[in-house]
């Protein structure tokens, strides 16, 4: 059998036998025919000096007593030898007698070899002549070839016998490859492994048998191993199983999770899908412990189990969603989630002895998709909206608005890394001294092709989009920086509670008005908002900047989230009224109303007021008689570049 | 000279044997060399020369001389390098006294050459005789002319005597047994 990789043991075999026999034929007949011929021609040369020797004393007696005749006739005894080519006697050098043979077919000296005899004296060992015999090499080359024949003849039969040698070895390890031929189509799982391999050889057998033995160790160690394969199967499955549940569903309430959700929602087209988002659930985490708010969370999803829906989904940590398949229309849909939101409200959770009531904000879906995005769209609106249930709508155009969005941060990103974000000026004016006394910087971000744009189309993208910190340092020192040589003018720039909470850009702001000398000619305003006075950060700010020598103004008071008690909390210098309320004042009596209350409350604890939005000279004059201090509006001027800083308010109000 | 010794021939012929004179030659050649191919007669010569012994009847005297003359003109009183001298003795005069190592005994009376050869054997000398008939009495060589040279060699008295010769003569002789 041959292999992939090499010849098979056999073929070995018979390839080692026949090379081994091959150097030893071929060695054998160079040896033996070296030999032979060497023995050949000893033998030829040895008959010749035996010849030459066996006459070489009756021709001594001849010469010794001159029977010359008796010389010739044993010189001519001698050439009846037939090898014998001829004959030469000598004496003292010189041929006294000589006989040839007249032959054909013979080259001469190549083709004789000589032998020479001492003639003696009889009976002493005076050389009285040579006897020289030319010899013929025929019989020789005769007896070589018959030789040479002979090796062939032999070489031959040992190459036949040697081939009979590899032909037994090839039949003798037959079995063996048999075997292996059944072994590599073997397969434990197969038919069982059937061995006819007879052999007479003891070692074979041995090995058949082996085999045999080996095949019955493999079936036992397969059914062993096709056991212990199906328990592990049984296991990776039931792993698998647990494995894909722990994947698909939420480990605390025991709800599908998001991933479920999604792969349900990707079967389905029609279906009504709501968002129901627990309201303020971090304060109950805050008041009870995670522990109580994993219990709640446990039991809310009790709740939502009960519920007349197709199936309920934990999202995250306190949103969890609900579907009900099927086609839906929007009174149908919300009829549906207002008894949700009743059952879940009327539902009391309890944690120990505790009783924990729990509102919901519910934002849903009945458009196809993407549904989970559109209920969530429903869900920012209708806490935008404070609207405990809202369904969304694809006439909210929300698409539009998302695109806008990262239109403007794209914008927002480019014109930070190309100073296009710039600081721009508008005056506040003093009325009481009717001049200038400052103004307050105000940012702009110039698009590519010159457009000046007002912060309200990109701020609150800023502030969401992580980019806020980057502009306000741009304000920061850009301000300071122009405003350090405006020794008579006071500056003052927007601040947000997420500035201030942000530690990094109070070092900014705080090292950069040492930096400039502008400390006290700075106003921060703070920018109104919900429950600013809570966070320590915006009161050691504060104080942290008086120190300094700054002054707090509070942007957009009389609106929102308006409180008194945060002025003197934070130590105001100045209430900056809300432009809502200035803008209407000239026609509007409760306007009037109001920024006469928050006027004469102001003066009363030291804090000038500031009237925004004064775009005209009625609401100036309006202004002028509730005793604001200061004014700023286009009336006065509108915001412009700091280049044009210093150039007075506009001529006609003047 | 020649005219002198055909005419002594033929006086010797109306009183004594005759001889071929060729035979006379060729063995008076061949007889000295055949005693020399006696094994140990080298060694037994150092000092002393071989002798070889024309033995013949008195009426042959002239014969033998010329028979000795020849030898000495051929060998020159050394044979092989050994000493070699050639006698001449009357059948009468072989007795004990006389030392030869060698007969060569021409043509007498038969009684003349049996007591010869008996007196040879007794003192181991080598006895060669003319007429090749002689051999039946004891002698031990002979020598023929044929169509060849016949050397004859007496096998019987050969073993007698106890003489050993070169190997190689006995491939050249022709052997007889007489006795």
């Amino acid at each position: 059998m041959q292999s992939e990789k090499g010849y098979s043991l056999s073929t070995k075999i018979i390839f080692y036998v026949l090379f081994v026999a091959l150097v030893v034929l071929v060695s054998m007949f160079l040896v033996f025919e070296h030999i032979g011929k060497k023995t050949l021609y000893e033998v030829e040369r040895e008959k010749a000096d035996l010849i030459a020797k066996m006459f070489a004393p009756q021709i001594g007696i001849n010469l010794y007593l001159g029977f010359n005749d008796k010389v010739d006739k044993a010189i001519k005894q001698i050439m009846t030898e037939r090898d014998i080519l001829a004959v030469y006697l000598k004496k003292n050098g010189e041929i006294i007698r000589k006989l040839k043979r007249h032959t054909t077919g013979l080259n001469g000296q190549a083709e004789t070899f000589q032998v020479q005899a001492p003639i003696y004296e009889p009976g002493g060992e005076k050389q009285i002549a040579v006897l020289q015999l030319h010899y013929s090499s025929l019989h020789y080359r005769e007896m070589v070839q018959k030789m040479t024949r002979l090796l062939l003849l032999f070489f031959s039969v040992a190459t036949l016998l040697f081939i009979a040698l590899a032909y037994q070895i090839r039949k003798r390890l037959m079995p063996l490859k048999k075997v292996a031929v059944a072994l590599a189509d073997y397969d434990v799982k197969g038919k069982e492994l059937v061995l006819d391999c007879d052999s007479d050889d003891k070692e074979i057998k041995l090995i058949i048998n082996a085999v045999e033995e080996m095949q019955e160790n493999v079936n036992a160690y397969a059914e062993l191993q096709e056991n212990m394969k199906q328990i592990l199967s049984k296991k990776v499955e039931e792993k698998t199983a647990q494995l894909w549940q722990q994947l698909y569903t939420d480990q605390l309430t025991d709800l599908p999770n998001r991933r479920a959700l999604m792969d349900d929602l990707s079967k389905q087209s029609e279906a009504l899908v709501a968002i129901v988002n627990i309201d303020d659930f971090t304060e109950i985490n805050d008041l009870y412990g995670h522990r109580a708010g994993d219990i709640i969370l446990k039991n809310f999803a009790d709740t939502l189990r009960e519920l007349d829906a197709n199936n309920a989904y934990r999202i995250s940590g306190d949103e969890f969603v609900l579907i009900k398949y099927g086609k839906f229309y929007p009174e149908e849909a919300k009829e549906f989630l207002k008894s949700v939101r009743s059952r879940i409200e009327r539902t009391h959770f309890y944690y120990e002895e505790n009783r924990v009531d729990i509102r919901v904000t519910i934002g849903a879906t009945i458009e196809e998709d993407p549904m989970i995005e559109q209920a969530d769209m429903a869900l920012k609106e209708a806490r935008k909206q404070r609207k405990p249930i809202m369904i969304f709508s694809s006439e909210w155009n929300l698409e539009t608005r998302y695109r806008d969005n990262i239109y403007w941060i794209r914008q927002i990103k480019s014109a930070l890394s190309h100073d296009r974000i710039v600081p721009y000026a508008q005056p506040l004016y003093d009325i009481e001294a009717k001049r200038i006394k400052g103004y307050e910087v105000l940012v702009r971000l110039i698009k590519e092709d010159g457009e000046v744009v007002s912060p309200f189309k990109f701020l609150p993208l800023a502030q969401k989009s992580h980019q806020y910190h980057f502009m306000t340092m741009r304000m920061i020192e850009e301000s300071c920086a122009f405003f350090k040589d405006k020794k008579d003018l006071t500056f003052s720039i927007n601040l947000s509670v997420e500035d201030i909470l942000n530690s990094e850009t109070v070092e900014y702001i705080k090292e950069r008005i040492i930096h400039h000398g502008v400390a006290h000619r700075v106003i921060f305003e703070l920018l109104e908002s919900e429950n600013i006075e809570i966070f320590p950060e915006v009161e050691r700010f504060v104080s942290e900047m008086k120190d300094l020598g700054c002054q707090i103004a509070i942007d957009d008071f009389g609106t929102g989230y308006s409180n008194f008690s945060y002025l003197i909390k934070l130590k105001a210098d100045y209430i900056k009224i809300d432009g809502s309320l200035i803008r209407n004042i000239h026609n509007d009596k409760n306007a009037q109303v109001i920024v006469e209350a928050i006027v004469d409350f102001a003066k009363k604890l030291g804090i000038r007021t500031v009237a925004e939005f004064v775009s005209n000279e009625m609401i100036y004059d309006r202004v002028c008689e509730l005793g604001i201090d200061v004014a700023q509006g286009y009336y006065i001027q509108e915001p412009a570049p700091l280049e044009e800083v210093g150039s007075g308010p506009k001529s006609d109000m003047v | 000279m020649r005219f002198l010794a055909l005419v002594l021939i033929f006086l010797q012929s109306l009183w004594g044997y005759t001889y071929n004179e060729l035979l006379i030659d060729a063995q008076s050649r061949i007889y000295p060399k055949l005693l020399m191919l006696e094994e140990g007669i080298a060694a037994r010569h150092k000092d002393k020369p071989v002798v070889f012994t024309v033995v013949y009847a008195p009426e042959d005297e002239f014969v033998a001389e010329r028979i000795v003359e020849k030898i000495e003109t051929y060998y020159d009183h050394s044979l092989g390098g050994i000493p070699f001298e050639a006698d001449m003795a009357t059948f009468d005069e072989v007795d004990l006294e006389l030392h030869s190592d060698a007969f060569y005994i021409l043509k007498g009376d038969v009684e003349d050459i049996r007591k010869t050869v008996e007196y040879a054997l007794q003192k181991k000398i080598t006895v060669f005789v003319y007429d090749y008939k002689d051999l039946k009495e004891g002698a031990l060589f002979a020598l023929t002319i044929e169509q060849t040279t016949v050397i004859y060699l007496n096998r019987a008295i050969l073993q007698k005597a106890g003489v050993l010769f070169a190997p190689s003569l006995y491939s050249i002789v022709r052997f007889v047994d007489a006795e």
